[in-house]
């Protein structure tokens, strides 16, 4: 997760007219933009974005380095298309723009579009590299349209500019069926500089810049340690999982309750669990080890899965708020419910579901005692439902 | 007069920086307390800008500027103060308030350079621009930067005693 202070140069010059990249070079650029303002702030929310648009009468800061997403969207429809390329100011400009940031400690970046043919010499874009560096600000150029004549030149401000590969050059070819942002989103050069958090649009899940506990015993050893603890929990748990799944034959009486109890142990565990990085790292889908089985069920059968893991963790004492009500559902449901009945006759099938019960000791004499009372409820009720219908 | 103290305990180091130095080197390798084997060494080109901002306003008396007699040592020494985001471009076009060109002598034993302290009496922030070196070469390495001074009269919160208190 780097601090980062980014200024966005866009090329509006009249070159961008063209139509090769569509709908136009120009407004694929405004496309990439806000994927690159959005990806950058989700990486970092003190990251700021700024955008500057290089051609006209002179180059002209549109918007000034700020974390809102939205201020970057509104300044991107304010540009018109006019004039020709002017480089070497809009990088002083936009070194200015870096220079007064209000965060000092937010590294530098300059991030340029060029679409348009470049008329400057080689020798004062080395100069300005070599000036970019003395600075201590990065470059990243993204070159489309006239990628062949620019090259050399755009190579060389690189080279310079470039200490300890922290610039890139990005030369997108023209061909026909390119989209610039996904260009730009495969490529990789965003998210090189974040570690490994990649097309950031991941709502906020796994507190950005997470990349599968790699990163974090550098940035924070405290969130990496319960991590690992959250980690292994949910092992215990999927190996008890596995078996717990050999065992369970009947789904449906599972799925009744656990939907009753699924809010409230969704709030449980949110509030066991050390860490709320934790339930979301369990929803995205970057740790293969732990979640290979998820990956196959569809979003409510990942919840039941998840509902049937926490419940196996709750000792007994947390089930007695949870399981008093529930037992009392449990019988209601099933009085009403004849199926249910039925099923209860059935011994094994008991066995199993008890069995999937944490907490409950199946030889335990209080519940086969009741187990036998409710059969005989229902005998006796099957007897008084026969004799009545004799009756009638 | 009151003594003098060597200002390293009041220098921000978060806020301080040197630019065109090598990416990895940080500012604790000139800004430190005690000599050490680390220094910073410059990068693009021979020269080197260090800024050094005080956590509250000091008088600056005098500087000491250690470097290596092998010709990486810096000459052309330009000080600036209370200046907000000074780069390069400022450090060649403003007037500097003080200029000096340092002897060998003066880096490899650790002179006191002195400062005319009437100039240099309300700091917040201290700029050193190193425009060469004394060999002529590509490459500027300074060992160690100490600056000697005094802070300026601010309350001293923990002599406020309330009235009863004295009785």
């Amino acid at each position: 997760m780097v601090l980062e202070a980014c200024v966005i140069l866009v090329d509006n010059s009249n070159h961008s007219r063209n139509g090769d990249f569509a709908p136009n070079r120009f407004l694929s650029q405004i496309d990439s933009i806000s994927f690159i303002a959005g990806s950058k702030i989700q990486q970092n929310r003190v990251n700021t974005v700024g955008i500057l648009a290089m051609s006209g009468r002179r180059p002209n800061l549109v918007l000034a380095p700020t974390n809102d997403v939205g201020q970057v969207l509104i300044a991107t429809n304010k540009i018109q298309i006019e004039g020709k390329l002017d480089l070497i100011s809009s990088i002083e400009i936009s070194q200015l723009s870096l220079k007064h940031r209000s965060n000092k400690e937010h590294a530098q970046r300059i991030i340029m579009f060029v679409a348009s043919p470049l008329e400057e010499k080689k020798e004062d874009l080395e100069k300005i590299g070599s000036q970019l560096r003395k600075a201590s600000i990065s470059i990243d150029i993204i070159s489309f349209g006239e990628t062949e004549r620019n090259e050399e030149k755009l190579s060389a401000l690189i080279d310079n500019a470039n200490s300890g590969d922290n610039c890139h050059l990005l030369s997108v070819p023209t061909s026909t069926g390119i989209i610039l942002a996904d260009q730009i989103q495969g490529s990789g050069i965003f998210s090189s500089s974040s570690g490994g958090m990649g097309g950031g649009y991941e709502g906020g899940f796994g507190g950005g810049g997470y990349a599968g506990g790699m990163v974090d015993p550098n940035v924070d050893p405290e969130l990496a340690m319960v991590l690992q603890m959250s980690l292994e929990e949910e092992r215990q748990r999927q190996s008890r999982l596995q078996q717990e799944n050999n065992n369970n034959t009947n789904e449906k009486e599972g799925n009744e309750q656990k939907q009753e109890e699924k809010k409230m142990d969704l709030e449980e565990t949110e509030e066991s669990s050390q860490n709320s990085n934790k339930n979301e790292n369990n929803e995205t889908k970057e740790e293969p080890d732990m979640f290979s089985q998820l990956e196959g069920l569809t979003e409510e059968e990942q919840m039941e899965l998840i509902m049937k893991m926490s419940l196996e963790e709750m000792g007994n004492e947390e089930l007695e708020q949870l399981g008093i009500p529930n037992e009392e559902e449990e019988e209601t449901e099933k009085e009403k419910d004849p199926e249910v009945q039925n099923a209860l006759q059935d011994e094994d099938l008991v066995d199993s579901i008890l069995l999937s019960l944490p907490g409950v000791d199946p030889e335990n004499e209080e519940i086969t005692e009741t187990i036998n009372n409710i059969k005989k409820e229902n005998n006796d009720e099957e007897k008084d439902k026969e004799k009545k219908n004799e009756n009638d | 007069m009151t003594e003098f103290i060597d200002l390293i305990t009041i220098i921000d180091l978060k806020n301080s920086e040197c630019l065109n130095s090598e990416p990895s080197q940080e500012i604790t390798n000139i800004l430190k307390e005690e000599e050490d084997t680390n220094f910073i060494t410059s990068d693009t080109d021979e020269q080197l800008l260090v800024n050094i901002q005080f956590k509250q306003k000091v008088k600056v008396h005098s500087i000491i500027v250690r470097a290596e007699g092998d010709g990486t040592g810096p000459q052309l020494m330009k000080v600036f103060q209370n200046q907000f985001s000074f780069g390069f471009e400022e450090a060649q076009s403003l007037k500097p308030t003080h200029k000096f060109k340092l002897i060998k002598r003066a880096i490899t034993e650790g002179k006191l350079i002195r400062f005319k302290m009437v100039r240099f009496s309300n700091v917040g922030s201290l700029h050193l621009f190193f425009e060469n070196n004394l060999g002529g070469g590509k490459v500027t390495k300074i060992k160690q930067i100490t600056v000697v001074g005094v802070p300026l009269e601010t309350t001293n919160i923990s002599k406020i005693q309330s009235v009863e208190e004295k009785k």
